[in-house]
């Protein structure tokens, strides 16, 4: 699986670290940190959850071109 | 299910995330699929050497009691999971055929009649051994055709 670098991307203009990320979605720094890296796939609910936090669309975060 | 309580030990997954227990799932599943193979194997050499031995029958009686234990879990874990059809596909076609329930009917027969012919001790304790395990088999037979069943619910809803 391919790294999230658009996750990451947004995450930094939000100026959240993974930390921060994870205590708003509810879930553990190593999670966000999986998904980034590409070694986890995410629920849709957790993939709703990261995109209403980062105000991003499930396309802008997670569709690969 | 909730076998045990709340616990501070390995196997408790509360606090656990999505992405947590979905790794602990994926290798508890492997760990139980180890064990039960290690168990299923110990058992069978136990129930051998206690039928090759002849001298203790507190060793065979481990043995069955070991066999009926995991294939009571093994039940369990069946049962649970063709409930929403999560069986392996080719293992639940396989089991459900009425060809394979009905060669283990006959096995079983066969066998047991087998051991328990001569009306030694040892003989009945690998009979017993061997009712357990194809009754074992029935029973998946069973499970097997209530998941097909499940599944071919889904896929009629689907159409």
């Amino acid at each position: 699986m391919a790294k999230n670098l658009k996750l990451k991307s947004a995450r930094a203009i939000k100026d959240m670290s993974q930390q921060a990320l994870a205590e708003a979605v509810g879930v553990s720094r190593q999670t966000i940190s999986a998904i980034e890296k590409g070694d986890y796939n995410p629920t849709i609910n957790l993939c709703i959850a990261i995109c209403k936090v980062l105000d991003k669309t499930l396309d802008e975060l997670f569709w690969e071109e | 299910m909730k076998i045990i309580g709340d616990t501070h030990d390995l196997l408790n997954d509360s606090g656990l995330d999505e992405m947590q227990k979905a790794y602990a799932y994926n290798l508890a599943f492997k760990c139980f699929k180890a064990m039960y193979c290690i168990m299923f194997v110990i058992s069978f050499v136990m129930v051998m050497l206690a039928v090759a031995v002849e001298e203790s029958v507190i060793f065979a009686v481990t043995a069955l009691v070991i066999e009926l234990l995991i294939n009571m879990i093994y039940i369990i874990f069946g049962i649970k999971s063709s409930k929403i059809g999560a069986i392996n596909p080719m293992f639940s076609k396989y089991m459900a055929r009425p060809g394979t329930i009905v060669g283990y009917v006959i096995l079983g027969v066969v066998y047991s009649c087998h051991y328990f012919r001569d009306g030694e001790l040892f003989g009945i304790v690998a009979g017993i051994y061997m009712i357990i395990l194809v009754a074992t088999f029935i029973i998946l037979g069973a499970i097997s055709k209530k998941n097909n069943k499940i599944i071919n619910q889904a896929e009629d809803e689907e159409t």
